[in-house]
């Protein structure tokens, strides 16, 4: 197959399976940018790299994915053009070892993508999960996240479980560097309520959000309680302002005004 | 980064909690103000205080 082959994509249902196909033998799709600045679907023109993640494939559940399939609307089979990934160009007859290593990192590319977990997102992202019972632990927590969304592992969750500022429950924080599309779907600013169970526990509903409106716990305090440390932040935006000793609201100690700019929201 | 790390935790006797509020009082989408937030704020605080006597722990 030289340099500069076309095929043409006659099913639009055969987009992916033919790209996916490509890659998996050493191709690249390449987009003509200049056929795109007439596509009234296109708001700008893309870099033919975001059509292709870091294998030179394309996954359902990518971004990328999202992307191309906005910007391919419209634009004929003809335009489609496969160029050889630069793995390949290096390489001159590769129809035996190199498309057997493409073939299993293809694979295994689609086997993530059926676990629905976005590798290319490992942005940290943070949950809280009120209405935790009492007597439930980590690990109960953990189990019952499970029977919600079968796809999240123990490596990929980071859990703290605290008393609620309020109320007879315990409010946790999860944190997730790699995360499944169950907490992708969480709307940003709606409150998800799960009805669920641990091991040997009774059916309680959780409330999951990442908005952390209103007061949340990030600590296990003592049993007298000398001060309190309250962080305000502003939600989506990458600014969080930290309150110093609640005199202004309480009167009882020293006010010294400090401001943390971190890069993130409530996970840092 | 997590927030957790950055924590003092030598001292037992505080408690520490976020306070986060809707971005779109900036926006000026919602009709309340930020003296309704700022009232919201303490009547949240007075609750975690009361609930806190309940549980034993005392200020």
């Amino acid at each position: 197959m030289a340099d500069g082959d076309r095929y043409r994509v006659h099913d639009s249902r055969d987009e992916l399976d033919s790209t996916n196909r490509m890659a998996d033998r050493g191709y690249r799709l390449e987009v003509d940018v200049a056929l795109r600045r007439g596509d009234r679907h296109c708001s700008r023109p893309r870099n033919p790299s975001e059509f292709s993640n870091r294998n030179g494939k394309l996954a359902e559940t990518d971004r990328s994915a999202s992307v191309k399939s906005k910007h391919t609307r419209g634009v004929r089979g003809e335009d489609r053009r496969y160029s050889p990934s630069p793995e390949r160009r290096g390489r001159t007859s590769d129809l035996t070892n190199g498309a057997l290593t493409s073939e299993v990192q293809g694979r295994k590319t689609r086997e993530y993508a059926a676990n629905h977990v976005n590798l290319a997102a490992s942005r940290l992202m943070c949950f809280r999960i009120s209405g935790v019972p009492l007597d439930w632990s980590e690990d109960d927590l953990l189990g019952a996240l499970k029977a919600i969304d079968p796809y999240l592992r123990d490596e990929m969750a980071q859990l703290s479980l605290y008393p609620a500022c309020s109320g007879p429950t315990q409010t946790a924080l999860l944190n997730l560097g790699t995360y499944t599309q169950y907490f992708r779907a969480l709307k940003p600013n709606e409150s998800t309520y799960e009805s669920t169970s641990a091991v040997g526990k009774t059916k309680v509903a959780l409330a999951l959000d990442s908005h952390f409106y209103d007061l949340t716990p990030l600590n296990t305090p003592g049993d007298r309680i000398v001060a309190e440390f309250v962080i305000f932040y502003i939600s989506y935006q990458d600014l969080v302002l930290m309150s110093d000793w609640l005199q202004c609201s309480c009167g009882d100690w020293p006010c010294r005004p400090c401001i943390w700019v971190v890069e993130e929201t409530i996970c840092g | 980064m997590w927030l957790r790390d950055f924590l003092p935790q030598d001292f037992k006797n505080i408690r520490i909690m976020s306070y986060g509020y809707n971005s779109n009082l900036v926006e000026k989408i919602v009709d309340d103000g930020f003296l309704d937030y700022r009232r919201h704020f303490i009547q949240m605080l007075m609750n975690a205080r009361s609930s806190a006597e309940v549980r034993g722990q005392h200020f």
